[in-house]
């Protein structure tokens, strides 16, 4: 059986197949239908260090082969979490990475400090991205915020600090440089690309917050340009590919491209079942070209 | 299983599966009975409960629309799940066009589902009567409510439609207990919308008894029972409507205010999927 192992800085994974943060709840909720034991990591919804009750309805809006979501960041704040969620977490058979929202760098750190003493949490994922907040982007955007707040956090962690990359930006590469610069043990991309749908008849946005995040197989191919871009600018950082992956063919573009591990997202609304196959898909696809692990796969994208 | 959030509330044993169609065909102008082969969610479905449903078969993951729709369950029988939906949309409109196209339990046409979902109707304790108030893609859960529980002279399901055409077959909305009909035209039943028959029957049969209500359907109509209810202080149930990605409550998509912090989150939102659908409109804000 071909080894499914990898390994993201501090942290080794059972297999390469991540939950996407925002669609997958904090792990228990798919419990009932998806076996977290075959999953390398949980990813959390977006943590703030206070409660966030998200944006106005309408969050969602369906678009051709994907979605946009503006939900805001909904989320119950680093106390609740601590006391609620933190828990039930320590119980999944599988390592749980927190992903990590916040307008300051003092706020990621907060958390970031809080969380370093729990057993159950075994990374962050640094959300520098979402497109759905005030001063959301500004350390997804500006080299320099983005070095300074990962060079801020590094100190206030041995866990892995994985920082997730917007696709929203001239040139990915840039901020991925200055993540890693800043100590980043790895590197998340994308997440979703900023989007608008209007209702032709009320000619009214589509999403209560007029602009949201663009998820979904139709961002696929931005998403396995910016895992092959990012790969070339920063040889020696593990990535984790995430855009529309839908099937296993699409998995294997992105480990292709450079990326070590990858993480399902809006294909876990409409078939969830496909965390549960997956790993098999892609021990059967590794079986077939005769490879003995995924990690011989990453980066063999061949230009000849 | 010791990781069990979903313990607390009745969408706690969801199961996903391919599920067959063995049965599709129209019941009114408007709607279609769509029945599919699914023991795991028919065994567990309870009134007022929701699958989310594919619209196409899955074709090598490209099947279009992406996301599954939530539709109500109308009945389920052995390894049979009933539901009752009308196209409002692309999605629906996929759908009925797969479900036209399938033969009769074909593999080829399996069409994945996520169910049974989300909290159903239970009935309200101390009251003397029930009526329950269903329209448009509401209608599915309470004939579903009173064929499991309504027992007796004291429940009264009240359908409401723009005109008798609307309304589904006898056959499929036949439930215990006294059926009344009500269109805006008087084609059909009572002339006037199902708010007025809720009126007209609490002034009439149920004149001085306490009453429990139930509704589902478009919200100018669960407003107006809420608002009858609210003024004679009796109990009311609503069943709302959101946009849905995932139906879990994982996505966090279709959110409504409630009236106090949640007991698991402390915010104000709660998921339409998860926490209701069905609510007392004392935990709504606005209601």
């Amino acid at each position: 059986m071909p080894d499914l192992s990898v390994t993201l800085g501090p942290l080794a994974l059972k297999t390469p197949v991540l939950t996407a943060s925002g669609t997958f709840g904090y792990g228990c909720e798919y419990s009932p239908i998806v076996d977290l034991a075959r999953l390398g990591a949980v990813i959390t919804k977006s943590l703030s260090v206070h409660p966030r009750e998200g944006n106005a309805s309408p969050r969602i809006s369906e678009t051709p082969a994907g979605m946009l979501n503006a939900i805001g960041l909904e989320n119950c704040g680093l106390e609740s979490f601590v006391a609620q969620r933190l828990p039930e977490l320590a119980q999944l058979p599988t390592h749980v990475l927190v992903n990590v929202v916040g307008n300051s760098v003092e706020e990621y750190a907060t958390i970031c400090r809080r969380l370093e003493k729990e057993e159950a949490v075994d990374g962050f994922e640094i959300n520098i991205s979402c497109p759905n907040v005030k001063y959301g982007c500004r350390f997804a955007t500006e080299p320099a915020d983005c070095r300074g707040l990962v060079r801020a956090l590094r100190p206030l962690t041995k866990k892995l600090l994985m920082v997730k990359l917007s696709p929203n930006v001239t040139d990915i590469a840039v901020i991925a440089r200055a993540a890693v610069e800043g100590g980043a043990d790895a590197l998340s991309l994308i997440n979703t690309l900023l989007g608008m749908a209007v209702d032709v008849n009320t000619r009214r946005p589509r999403l209560g917050y007029v602009t949201g995040g663009l998820s979904g197989p139709a961002i696929r191919p931005v998403a396995v340009r910016c895992v092959h871009q990012v790969a070339q600018a920063c040889p020696g950082t593990p990535i984790v590919g995430i855009g529309g992956i839908r099937t296993v063919y699409d998995a294997l573009e992105f480990f292709i491209a450079g990326a070590s591990a990858v993480q399902v997202g809006t294909t876990n609304y409409l078939d969830p079942d496909f965390l549960n196959r997956l790993p098999g898909e892609l021990d059967g696809w590794l079986a077939q070209e005769k490879l003995s692990s995924i990690k011989e796969l990453v980066g063999t994208l061949r230009r000849d | 299983m010791s990781c069990s959030p979903a313990a607390d509330n009745a969408s706690a044993s969801f199961v996903q599966s391919q599920a067959a169609i063995t049965h599709h065909a129209a019941v009114s102008s408007r709607y279609f009975l769509l029945r599919l082969q699914c023991e795991a969610i028919a065994r567990r479905a309870q009134p007022g409960q929701f699958v989310m449903l594919a619209c196409a078969p899955d074709n090598g993951g490209a099947s279009e629309p992406l996301l599954p729709r939530p539709l109500a369950i109308l009945d389920a029988r052995g390894a049979e799940l009933e539901l009752l939906y009308f196209v409002s949309g692309r999605g629906t409109q996929v759908l009925r066009r797969t479900a036209e196209g399938a033969r009769s339990g074909s593999t080829d046409t399996r069409l994945r589902i996520i169910g049974p979902l989300g909290r159903g109707f239970t009935p309200i304790p101390d009251v003397d009567a029930h009526v329950a108030l269903g329209g448009g893609s509401g209608v599915a859960p309470l004939v579903f409510f009173f064929r499991r529980r309504a027992d007796g002279n004291a429940w009264h399901l009240i359908l409401g439609a723009r005109t008798a055409d609307q309304i589904p077959c006898t056959e499929a909305v036949a439930v215990p207990g006294h059926l009344r009909i009500a269109t805006d035209d008087g084609s059909a039943g009572s002339r006037g919308t199902a708010v007025d028959a809720l009126q007209a029957l609490l002034n009439g049969d149920l004149k001085g008894r306490r009453v429990g209500i139930y509704a589902a359907g478009p919200e100018p109509m669960m407003r107006g029972a809420a608002q009858i209810a609210r003024t004679l202080s009796f109990p009311a149930r609503v069943s709302l409507e959101q946009r849905m990605a995932c139906g879990v409550g994982v996505c966090r998509a279709c959110v409504v205010d409630g009236t106090g912090p949640h007991p698991k989150t402390g915010l104000k939102r709660r998921a339409v999927c998860q926490d209701g659908p069905v609510f007392d409109i004392n935990e709504l804000a606005g209601w």
